[in-house]
Order: C-alpha cells, then sequence, then structure tokens
C-alpha cells in the first residue's frame, strides 16, 4: 500500500524535479551507453577471437602436463626460446579419458619445439647443385657450374682488401687469399676434371666459409598429427605442395614465415619496398629511410649474379641494358644500376624482374619437396639432425600479414617432433644400456651418458659449424634418430607415445568452461597429471588480450561509477537539502523512515531505469552501427583477433542486462547516504518552515 | 474523564552553539477532549515549542507530556511516528501540502500511511472530507493551482481524515488574510463542534483568539 503511494509520489517527484534528474539521468544514461557498448564490443572480440584462435590452433581447450615449468603457449610468444611445458607421457591413456568424456569431439596431439634449418648461401648451393651434377655424370652442367663458383670467387677477391683492415688474423687471411687465387687460376679447372669429388670437398671446407650469408632459419615447430590437425582447423589452408598423409614424414611452412626469411634478400627486399610505396604511400624519393633501402639492396647484386647461369647472365644482359635506357659496363654494374629503383621506375623494374631474371635464379632457399636437414637440440641438451621432407607451404586464413610472427609455426608430423624431441624409443634405450656397457660399467644415467658421448651438454655441437662437424655428430647418434630415417613411420604411433600438449575440439564452442570441467574431472578421476586449460590461456600473450581489455575496462567503467557515484551523490545529497520541509512534513504527519529511504531510492531508481533505457538503446543503435559498417582491424595483429579485416560486433540481452543491473546498482548505491540523511530530518522542520 | 493532553513541569532547552536557549521553562498544561483551544504568545514566547511537544515531535527536556493518559517519553521514534499518524491532524503555517500530489491525493496520504482502509473506504473517506471543507471542486487541482485559504482547508481535511484525537494547529491564519483566516478558524471550530475533536491552534492574532474556548497566554516559556 504504502509502495503504491512512494511510487506515485517518486514519479511525481522525478517530474518535479526535472532538472537534478537530467543531470543525473544523462550521466547514468551516458554510463550505461558506454558499459552496454563496451560490453558488447569486448564479447564480440572474445567470440571473434575464439573462432580465429580456436580454429586456427588451439581447439576449445589445450591439455598438458600439470608439473610444466612455464605456461603452455600454443600460439608462440615474442621470444625465441622454447617454454618447457613438460610432457603427456602416453596419448593413449588420454585419448581414452577424452573418449569418456561427452563434451569432447576431438583429440589432437601436438607437442611444441624450434629447430634449425640451415638455408645455405650461394656457394654451398652451387657446390651442392656440382656435386650432384658430378655424380650424374653431367659434364656439361658441371662445367657452367664450376664457372660460376669461380666467378663467386673472384668476386670475393676484392673483398678481402676490405676484411684486410678491419682483421688482425693475417694468417687466416694469408689461407682465404691462397683459397681464392687456387680456385680462380687458370689451372684450376685442370685439377678439378682430374679429381672432381675430392676438389669438391676441399672447395666445401676452405672457399663456402668464405661467403658470409649462409643463413641459419629458425622453425618454431608445432607437431601434430597433421591430418587431424588439418582437417580440425578450418582456418589451415594449404598453399602448395601436399599435407602428408598418417605415416608419411613432413614439414608445411607458413607462407608469410616463407616469403620473409627463406625469398632471395634481394627479391624479398624489392617486394617490401614495393609494399611500403604501393600499400602505405611511401615515397622512395633521393634521400630517407626508403631510399637507404633501395641502395642497400642495389648492392646486394651478387645474391642475383652468383645464381646466374653464364649463358643466362648473357642472355640477360642485353635485356637489362635495354631496360635501363642502354649504359655501359658488365652484368655487375648493370645489376647494381637496375637495382637502384626510383619512384618513376619501381614498378616497371618489379615487373621485369619477376619476369625476366627471378625465373632464372634460386628465388627461395629451400622449395617444396627439398629435404630440409632440421637441427634441434633435444630435451637433454645434444644436438640432434634429422632430414624432413618440405611438404608445403600453408596459410592460416586471416593470419596472413606483412608483419611477421602472426603465422609462424611450422607444422611437422608428430612423430618427427618426438624425433627432434629427443625422446628414446625402447631399440635405442637398449642401445644406450650397450654404450654404457662399453664405457666400462661406469654407474652413468641415459643424459650422461650423452654428456659422455658428446663432450657435455651442447658444448660442442652447438660451435660446430661445417657439414663435416654435423656429419660427425650424425655419426655419432643413436641409430634411427639421425639424417637418414626413413620418410615414413608407422600411423598407429600417432595414436600412443609423447604428445607436449593435446588440441581438444568441443562438440559444442559455446561451452568451453563446462567441456573444460568435465575433461579435468575425468583427467583427474583417472589420476593423469595434466591440467586442461581453455584457449585463452592456452593462447598465450595474444589469448590474455581480452582479458587485459576486460579489466581495463572493468577499472575505467569503476572509475567513471565512482565518479557518477559521487556526482550523484551530491546532487541527492543537495537535493535532499531542499525537500527538508517536504520530507519533515511526511514525518510530522506519520511517515515512517523506511519510507522516506523507500521514496528517495525509488525516485532514483526511476531515473536510472529510463536512463538504462535510453544509453542501452543508444548503445543498441551504436553497435547495430558499427555491425553495419565493421571496426577495421588495422593492424595484422588486431586481424587475427577479429578473425579477419574487421569486427563485426553485436550486441545481446546478456550486455544490456549487465549495464541496466550496474547502472541501477551504482544509483542505489549512489542515493543510500542522501537517504539516511533524509531519513534523519525530524519532523520538527515541518512546523518551523516558512513558505 | 482523562485529559487529552497532559504537560507536566515541561522544560525544554535547544543548544544553539556553546550555549543553550531554555524555550519552555517548565510549563505544566491539561487539556480535555474536545476543547477548542488556544496557545496565545508573542513570537519567540515558545507556543510552536509546546505544540512540537503536544504532537510527539520533540521529546522535552525534563517534565512528562501523556496523550490521553499515555506517557510518550518512554516510546521509540516509530512508535511515536505511529501516534501521530493515528492520533494527532496537524495544520501547519505553511499549509505543507505535497505538491507533486493533487487534493484528494494529499487527503489521501496518512490514510495510505495508515494502510488499513480499503480502496473503497479511503475513497468515501476522501471525498467526504474534501465536500465538508468546501473543495469538492477542485479534487484534482495541485496545491500550486490553489489559493491560500483553499490550500489550507486541504490541510484541515488531511489532518481530520483519520479521525485523529486531537489536531494541532501551529499560527494556521498567520500567512492568510485576516477573512480567510477567520474562516478557516470558523471551518475548525465547525469540526471541532461536529466531531468533538480536540483542537489545540497557536496564534499571536487576538481575533482570532476570540474563537477559541480557552485561551492558554504563554510568554518568555512560562505561562502567564
Ligand atoms: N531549534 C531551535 N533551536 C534553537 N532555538 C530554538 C529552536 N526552536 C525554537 N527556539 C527558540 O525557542 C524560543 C521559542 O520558540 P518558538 O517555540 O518557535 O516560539 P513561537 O512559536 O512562539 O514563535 C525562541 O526563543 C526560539 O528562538
Ligand atoms: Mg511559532
Amino acid at each position: 500500500m504504502s509502495l503504491a503511494l512512494a511510487l506515485r509520489l517518486a514519479l511525481g517527484n522525478v517530474r518535479a524535479y526535472a532538472v537534478k534528474n537530467l543531470i543525473v539521468g544523462s550521466i547514468l544514461a551516458f554510463g550505461t551507453l558506454f558499459v552496454v557498448t563496451g560490453a558488447a564490443l569486448l564479447n564480440s572480440l572474445d567470440r571473434a577471437m575464439q573462432a580465429s584462435v580456436t580454429n586456427a590452433i588451439t581447439g576449445e581447450l589445450q591439455v598438458y602436463a600439470k608439473d610444466a615449468r612455464d605456461p603452455l603457449s600454443v600460439m608462440g610468444d615474442m621470444g625465441m626460446t622454447v617454454a618447457d611445458i613438460g610432457e603427456i607421457e602416453d596419448l593413449a591413456e588420454l585419448r581414452d579419458v577424452a573418449a569418456s568424456v561427452a563434451e569432447v569431439a576431438e583429440v589432437i596431439p601436438m607437442g611444441i619445439g624450434q629447430s634449425t634449418v640451415f638455408g645455405g648461401n650461394d656457394i654451398d648451393i652451387v657446390l651442392g647443385e656440382l656435386r650432384g651434377a658430378v655424380n650424374a655424370g653431367d659434364t656439361a652442367k658441371a662445367a657452367a657450374l664450376l664457372d660460376r663458383a669461380r666467378r663467386i670467387a673472384s668476386d670475393l677477391a676484392p673483398e678481402m682488401d676490405n676484411i684486410e683492415e678491419l682483421t688482425s688474423d693475417t694468417a687466416k687471411l694469408a689461407d682465404d687469399r691462397a683459397t681464392l687465387a687456387r680456385v680462380t687460376s687458370d689451372t684450376f679447372s685442370g685439377e678439378f676434371a682430374a679429381s672432381p669429388i675430392p676438389t669438391i670437398d676441399w672447395m666445401d671446407s676452405h672457399l663456402a666459409p668464405l661467403a658470409t650469408d649462409g643463413k641459419m632459419i629458425y622453425l618454431r615447430l608445432v607437431g601434430a598429427d597433421l591430418d587431424a590437425f588439418t582437417r580440425s582447423f578450418t582456418k589451415f589452408e594449404l598453399v602448395e605442395g601436399a599435407i602428408p598423409m598418417r605415416g608419411e614424414r613432413g614439414l608445411l611452412i607458413p607462407e608469410s614465415y616463407y616469403q620473409l626469411w627463406m625469398k632471395n634478400t634481394v627479391a624479398r627486399e624489392l617486394d617490401q619496398i614495393r609494399d611500403e610505396v604501393r600499400l602505405d604511400g611511401e615515397t622512395i624519393g633521393i634521400t630517407g629511410v626508403l631510399f637507404d633501402r633501395v641502395q642497400r639492396n642495389s648492392r646486394q647484386y651478387r645474391r642475383i649474379l652468383y645464381q646466374l647461369d653464364p649463358a643466362v647472365a648473357d642472355a640477360l644482359e642485353p635485356k637489362i641494358r635495354a631496360q635501363l635506357g642502354g649504359i655501359e659496363g658488365d652484368m655487375a654494374t648493370l645489376l647494381k644500376a637496375f637495382l637502384a629503383v626510383t619512384d618513376e621506375n619501381l614498378e616497371s623494374r618489379y615487373a621485369f624482374f619477376y619476369k625476366e631474371i627471378a625465373p632464372n635464379i634460386r628465388l627461395y632457399d629451400i622449395k617444396v619437396g627439398d629435404m630440409l636437414p632440421l637441427r634441434a637440440f633435444t630435451k637433454s641438451g645434444y644436438l640432434k639432425s634429422l632430414n624432413v621432407r618440405f611438404a608445403g607451404i600453408y596459410r592460416t586464413k586471416g593470419y596472413a600479414g606483412r608483419e611477421m610472427m602472426t603465422d609462424a609455426n611450422t607444422l611437422i608430423d608428430l612423430v618427427s617432433f618426438r624425433d627432434l624431441y629427443g625422446k628414446m624409443t625402447d631399440s635405442q634405450r637398449a642401445e644406450l644400456a650397450d654404450i654404457k656397457a662399453s664405457v666400462g660399467g661406469r654407474d652413468v644415467g641415459a643424459e650422461n651418458v650423452e654428456d659422455a658421448l658428446f663432450g657435455g651438454g651442447s658444448g660442442i655441437e652447438s660451435t660446430v659449424t661445417s657439414g663435416d662437424g654435423f656429419a660427425a655428430i650424425d655419426a655419432l647418434s643413436f641409430g634411427a634418430i639421425d639424417a637418414r630415417v626413413s620418410d615414413t613411420y608407422p600411423p598407429e604411433q600417432l595414436d600412443s607415445g609423447l604428445a607436449l600438449n593435446v588440441a581438444i575440439r568441443l562438440r559444442d564452442p559455446s561451452r568451453v568452461p563446462e567441456g573444460q570441467a568435465a575433461l579435468q574431472a575425468a583427467i583427474d578421476k583417472a589420476g593423469l597429471p595434466l591440467q586442461v586449460v581453455e584457449w585463452r590461456t592456452a593462447a598465450g600473450m595474444i589469448g590474455q588480450l581480452v582479458s587485459v581489455v576486460q579489466v581495463v575496462m572493468a577499472i575505467a567503467v569503476g572509475v567513471m561509477f565512482l565518479v557518477s557515484m559521487v556526482i550523484i551523490n551530491n546532487a541527492l545529497v543537495m537535493a535532499t537539502m531542499e525537500r527538508t520541509a517536504e520530507i519533515g512534513t511526511m514525518r510530522a504527519v506519520g511517515a515512517r523512515k523506511s519510507f522516506v529511504v523507500a521514496l528517495l531510492v525509488l525516485e532514483t531508481l526511476l531515473v536510472a531505469i529510463a536512463a538504462a533505457l535510453v544509453g542501452s538503446a543508444g548503445a543498441a543503435a551504436l553497435v547495430g552501427w558499427l555491425g553495419g559498417v565493421g571496426i577495421p582491424a588495422g593492424i595484422d595483429m588486431f586481424s587475427i583477433l577479429f578473425g579477419g579485416p574487421f569486427l563485426y560486433p553485436s550486441i545481446g540481452f546478456a550486455e544490456v542486462g549487465l549495464g541496466v543491473g550496474l547502472v541501477c546498482a551504482v544509483s542505489v548505491l549512489a542515493t543510500l547516504y542522501p537517504a539516511i540523511l533524509a531519513a534523519g530530518v525530524p519532523p520538527v522542520v515541518a512546523l518551523q518552515s516558512k513558505e | 474523564m482523562k485529559p487529552a493532553v497532559s504537560l507536566q513541569k515541561v522544560v525544554k532547552d535547544y543548544p544553539l552553539g556553546k550555549v543553550t536557549v531554555r524555550a519552555l521553562h517548565g510549563v505544566s498544561l491539561d487539556i480535555q477532549p474536545g476543547e477548542f483551544t488556544a496557545i496565545a504568545g508573542p513570537s519567540g514566547s515558545g507556543k510552536t515549542t509546546i505544540l512540537n511537544m503536544i504532537g510527539c515531535m520533540d521529546v522535552p527536556s525534563s517534565g512528562s507530556v501523556a496523550l490521553d493518559g499515555t506517557e510518550t517519553s518512554q516510546l521509540s521514534d516509530a512508535q511515536l511516528t505511529r501516534l501521530r499518524l493515528d492520533r494527532i491532524g496537524f495544520i501547519f503555517q505553511s499549509f505543507n501540502l505535497i505538491n507533486v500530489l493533487d487534493v484528494r491525493q494529499n487527503v489521501e496520504f496518512p490514510l495510505l500511511l495508515q494502510g488499513k482502509h480499503s480502496a473503497r473506504e479511503r475513497a468515501e473517506r476522501v471525498s467526504r472530507m474534501v465536500e465538508r471543507v468546501g473543495l469538492a471542486k477542485h479534487a484534482k487541482q495541485r496545491p500550486n493551482e490553489l489559493s491560500g485559504g483553499q490550500r489550507q482547508r486541504v490541510a484541515i481535511a488531511r489532518a481530520l481524515v483519520t479521525n485523529p484525537a486531537i489536531v494541532l494547529a501551529d499560527e494556521p491564519t498567520a500567512n492568510l488574510d485576516s477573512h480567510t483566516g477567520h474562516e478557516i478558524i470558523e471551518l475548525m471550530r465547525e469540526m471541532n463542534e461536529k466531531d468533538h475533536t480536540t483542537f489545540i491552534f497557536s496564534t499571536h492574532d487576538p481575533r482570532v483568539m476570540e474563537c477559541a474556548h480557552r485561551v492558554v497566554k504563554v510568554a518568555d516559556g512560562v505561562l502567564a
């Protein structure tokens, strides 16, 4: 009864104190707009991110060792070091447990590690081809390749003069000069013809180290059941090559990584300069950063020159000369001038480069189909080598960008991953026992044996740089785990054995917490020492972004509401002061204190509800509009989070409910003090009031 | 018969900064049921303070206040509030109507607070009261649309709608011209005569005093 009265009074008072309520209402409406819009954007971002991240690599859940020293970060963090995420001893057990959980749709075993692949320098490549030609008995090709090697050597001679000024190691310098002199001498072709293979060996060890541009390429390896991986992660897209089948070893390199690290650096630089001009609207001009890059690239002309077959070079020369307007000079001069592009000729030179030059050089250090010599340090710290076929190039849809890091996981079959990871098979263990026995029955553990064999952890191997050194290690390493493994493996090896982490796909992606709880419970019940984390956590830094934004936003909302509360509180206290006569009268006539409190709370609540409706409507309109036009990602990082170049946010009852609830709570809180003040107004003021 | 109101040696001190102002110096006063009493005295003599004591809006510094023989000094705030709601009607110098409510709603206000009458009963009582104070035609109007005299009639209706034992009026005519003031006093006396409700009103206007059965004179906080 008196609630109806309070409501009637409150309604009247809201109108009667319109100015005050308009101010309070505006603040609350703005607060609602902010909270509801913010929540809608965050939730939309979270959903987009979930789709983007879970369908790229993480799955909805990830399982890994409970005793992991580092947190799992599937997407990779900035650093080059690999986190120690422990091991899942036996996949079979986990598969059994997962099969008993209704929420789980698929189990994709994985491992995360890193390795290097040696890109080789120009001489390495020429010598490698030369060796092949000699073995194949192709003397014409061998002669042409030898010619290339000798041209490279003659070009290196002037560099020795530069080095002379820098080095104090005169003995080595003299040796190197002698090497170049021998290769470039007129008699060298004869020496080669007399004993080709020993001569190539000699060039491998003496000439190849002189060319300093050989490169070690780091690969962030994600081992996986590639068949399950590529089927389950819908963002996977094969660009070139083929996905290794179950039982087949192979490597899938991300396209952007391939372009960035494995392309001929002159060509890549040309690409990037063109991108800066075309996509970023930069100009080369005659000074500045981009101009300097062009000049530097032009000085790198040898990276093109050394790769040209002499006959091809002769055919190209007049074309380049014509392109340059008929200038004088040898091929080196021409290439150098050609690469010194300007804003005017960039497009025509770019087109010419890809039409005439690129097809005649080794545009990429490695090509699909190559056997890649992977090197990795095993768990126990020794260097392991493994040849794995470069099976294909892939991209993660929506991840490709011009900035690196966004799509940098090289996928490798789980079995090869295990080999590189260094987990021993039973037969290897047996072999180790034999070695142990042969070292004289000394009581040494597996790791110590490795130390004994390889001179203590990673020590010497990491300093080895020549191919011979690796071969030496390979010769020492355990039977099957060396560069000469078979191209295939029994497919059932994917179903059991070691993994480092496991991606879980859920039947219902909108019920991640439930799935996580169910799986963790089943794992705990089975006594497996594993933990289940959701994709946000498993994704690493990227996954934390929404949480970070959420915290930032919560703080912003908190501060905003605190300020609002102070303002509303003050406005209400002032209003209450003006209303003492009215309140005193009600008290005198017989209204209880609680009635006065209820009345004031009701008044603000009415304002709050109206404001929340207005604010929510505004937020709905704003988010609706944004959902139509999309929020541009701008940078690659955001494209990944958005799952595309635009985020199309949407709004639902949850966000509106949150906004309305928060605003009502805040306004009630803000009214408490003024209401208590009002309840304390003594009835006597009614008699003191003057009209 | 018990007196409707009985004040015994009531002292009231008001703290005023560091000093205390003694507004009442031991006032003793009995008022019988059905009396139409004026409390008269100059401004600042203590009239309002006496009405506050009788109306349970404030507690005496010493002495006792009894309504219908019930001692009020021991009652809690909630009990005093209920007592005011059920037993006392108030008429104020400044009318003190609730501006957001119309005439009927203002009159209905204490009935709604009481919460013990059905909607029909409330409607009947309100209609009767509004008619008795002669505002039937203005029932839907808001206080700010009424004249001072009309407003005070609304206040009288509100004070009487609960059938209180005592009606207290603090200078009910002070804000009215003498003609209207006289009408208001007449209306109050009419109510007093018909319902035998005890009326106690304060005034410093000799012509208003003339209408009272009994005039209690106050000066400087003591009865003359
Ligand atoms: N709340 C108060 N605080 C301090 N002094 C007060 C208060 N109320 C009344 N007084 C003092 O008490 C005396 C009596 O006041 P009051 O009862 O209002 O007189 P009247 O109604 O006859 O004009 C006056 O001197 C007045 O100043
Ligand atoms: Mg007074």
